[in-house]
């Protein structure tokens, strides 16, 4: 009986998922199995490619240091736009559960703040502050900390300021929910049995939120890794991450075979990432 | 008597509103020390003084001699369970247990055999390796309570630490946990709502309502001998009847219910003399029923009858007005009984409350 009503349930569940579904098929995992299936064919200046199968792409951006030196970029520079993201969104995160529920509704208006502007406008933001007519440089020159106006564009320190700045709420949001699904009561429990705050904190309330840090790494690796106008706009000459490449693979040279071949690596890249937190998250209790 | 706790003029106050206080409570060496009381009363709010989780804002807390008003929890010795348990979920029960002894710093071979024997202590061997959902209500409970224990406080507190039980399990446990505190002789502070527990568990209860002490000691002293209007209201089912004294010999008083009603009974202190106002309280389960006519016997008609099962509850309504309950065990005498009947009460062992 039980069997049955579950089967019956599975179709119904199958047949309100189908709409969905088929959308998802037909618009995204065909269209990205399709692309990503170009990285085996073969560049063809005239026709973009030719169906004759090939790894070269892959070796290509393997064995090329230019290209090599774009995956490590983009690698590195997620990880640690990830890890500063996190310490300051954990602090944000803990912060929010311990203020009045009006500050709170305040405060994360003001986190929110900066999602509801564009990203380019946003980044034309970060250059108007940190251009050398900027409004940085004027107050450095005014206090006398610098004489002459510095150069903070084009590097890769304001690139992950900047990326840490639209990416905090990514990760504070998770945090918080998962510090306010605790039990309020743990952290006296703790502290009755003789635990100190440090002590409480590292034994009870950050374990705990460990699902709230998974989700929001997640989200913002995935997130940085993929970024192309932030790092275009501010990261200057020197600095080229995977997302760029791609973009200018695909509509400036078009060559989609090695396009498709570096969307491959960074899926490959993010889907690695994401397993490797999950399993982490995976618990016993 | 050796106290193990004292509270001295302990007061809470929360901006202008005083929450507690101020209160004086002395709790004795191996006792188990019951706040009974209604939500809001000041109980749970004692308790967390007492932790240490709240701070007074004014008074002193002894334990053993010791003023630890100003000490935080970490540093009071003190065992509490949590109304929810309040066990880690990302712990295994030896884990949650043995959280305490790691804090302190005790050898990992002493925790070992120390979080096996309390788990024997509250008789749920075998749970080591399991997380706290994977286990029940009544275990989850136990399990607290070994966490709270193992680390051998010097006062162990709990707050309503049954309420989330079922009725059977609760009624259980009451007897387990009086058991358990008994034979390990821990002096015990106990915070519940429920006056059956508060009965069956403590050696003294103290009945708080309003931020304030309402009456301290033995059970049976507070049902025998309630000395406020809310202590006769609160605790167990009574009448409460204002009369006025007529007689006075020491303690034995006789009360004027008006209409010519007289009846006996104790003052719980002494009145101001004949003429004064009191309250007459009359158990229900001390009233027996009679012909109406019998000597000593008050005229009364059955007015309602409610029947819960081993016993059977009248109100009965006196000419002059006045309502009072009546408990009878539930046996073929009384079934038959039925509200307009005319019968004659004798009302058994009633208290005066002088000036209530």
């Amino acid at each position: 009986m039980s069997q049955q009503s579950s089967r019956a349930g599975g179709l119904f569940g199958a047949a309100l998922m189908s709409p969905i579904g088929i959308l998802y098929l037909c618009f995204l995992l065909l269209p990205i199995g399709f692309f990503l299936s170009l990285s085996f064919f073969t560049y063809s200046a005239q026709q973009m490619y030719v169906a004759e199968p090939t790894l070269d792409n892959y070796s290509r951006l393997i064995f090329d240091g230019y290209y090599r030196r774009i995956i490590y970029d983009t690698i590195r520079v997620s990880l640690v736009v990830t890890v500063i993201t996190l310490v300051f969104g954990y602090a944000l995160a803990y912060f929010l559960t311990r203020v009045k529920s009006t500050w709170r509704g305040i405060m994360m208006f003001l986190i929110i703040a900066p999602l509801m502007t564009g990203v380019i406008v946003r980044t034309y933001g970060w250059i108007v502050l940190l251009g050398t007519d900027g409004l940085v440089n004027a107050i450095l020159v005014w206090i006398g900390i610098v004489e002459r106006p510095i150069s903070m564009l084009g590097n890769e320190k304001t690139v992950i300021v900047a990326l840490v700045h639209i990416m905090l709420p990514y990760m504070v949001f998770p945090i918080f929910s998962s510090l306010v699904a605790q039990d309020p009561h743990l952290v006296p429990a703790a502290s009755t049995l003789g635990a100190k705050p440090l002590r409480t904190f590292f034994e009870v309330t950050l374990p705990l939120s460990r699902s709230g840090i998974v989700m929001g790494s997640v989200i913002v690796f995935t997130m940085t890794s993929g970024s192309i106008v932030t790092v275009e706009l501010l990261g200057g000459r020197d600095m080229t991450m995977m997302g760029q490449l791609i973009y200018q693979l695909i509509l400036s040279t078009f060559n989609w075979p090695l396009g498709a071949a570096v969307a491959a690596l960074l899926v490959l890249c993010q889907f690695i990432m994401i397993s490797y937190y999950f399993r982490k998250m995976r618990r016993a209790y | 008597m050796q106290l193990a706790l004292t509270l001295e003029k302990i007061v809470k106050r929360y901006g202008a509103t005083t929450a507690l206080g101020p209160i004086d409570i002395d709790v004795r060496q191996g006792e188990l020390l019951t706040l009974l009381g209604p939500s809001g009363c000041g109980k749970t709010t004692t308790l967390h003084i007492i932790a240490g989780l709240t701070t007074p804002t004014e008074g002193r807390l002894l334990l053993n001699g010791r003023n630890i008003t100003a000490l935080a929890p970490p540093y009071r010795d003190i065992g509490l369970v949590f109304q929810n348990y309040a066990l880690f979920p990302h712990r295994t029960i030896a884990e949650n247990v043995a959280f305490g002894l790691r804090m302190r710093k005790v050898p990992k071979a002493e925790i070992t055999v120390r979080v096996r024997a309390i788990l024997n202590v509250v008789g749920l061997p075998n749970v080591e390796e399991r997380y706290p959902n994977q286990l029940s209500g009544g275990q989850r409970q136990r399990v607290a309570l070994a966490r709270a224990l193992v680390i051998e406080p010097s006062i162990l507190l709990l707050d309503e630490p049954l309420s989330n039980l079922d009725a059977l399990l609760r009624k259980k446990m009451r007897l387990e946990l009086r058991e358990i505190q008994q034979r390990l002789g821990i002096t015990t502070v106990f915070v519940t709502h429920d006056q059956d527990e508060a009965f069956e568990m403590s050696d003294r209860v103290i009945l708080m309502n309003g931020g304030h002490i309402e009456q301290i000691g033995s059970p049976e002293a507070l049902y025998d001998s309630p000395q406020t209007r809310f202590a006769a209201s609160f605790i167990g089912e009574a009448s409460l009847t204002p009369c006025t004294i007529a007689q006075v010999r020491g303690d034995d008083v006789v009360a004027d219910l008006g209409g010519g009603m007289t009846i006996p009974a104790k003052a719980v202190r002494p009145v101001d003399g004949v003429g004064s106002q009191a309250l007459l309280m009359a158990r229900p389960e001390r009233v027996t029923l009679s012909e109406p006519n019998a000597t000593d016997a008050l005229p009364m008609t059955i007015s309602k009858r409610v029947f819960q099962g081993e016993r059977i509850l009248f109100e009965l309504t006196a000419a002059n007005g006045h309502a009072f309950q009546c408990s009878v065990p539930s046996i073929e005498k009384y079934r038959e009984m039925q509200p307009g009947l005319n019968v004659g009460a004798v009302l058994h062992e009633c208290r005066v409350i002088p000036g209530a």
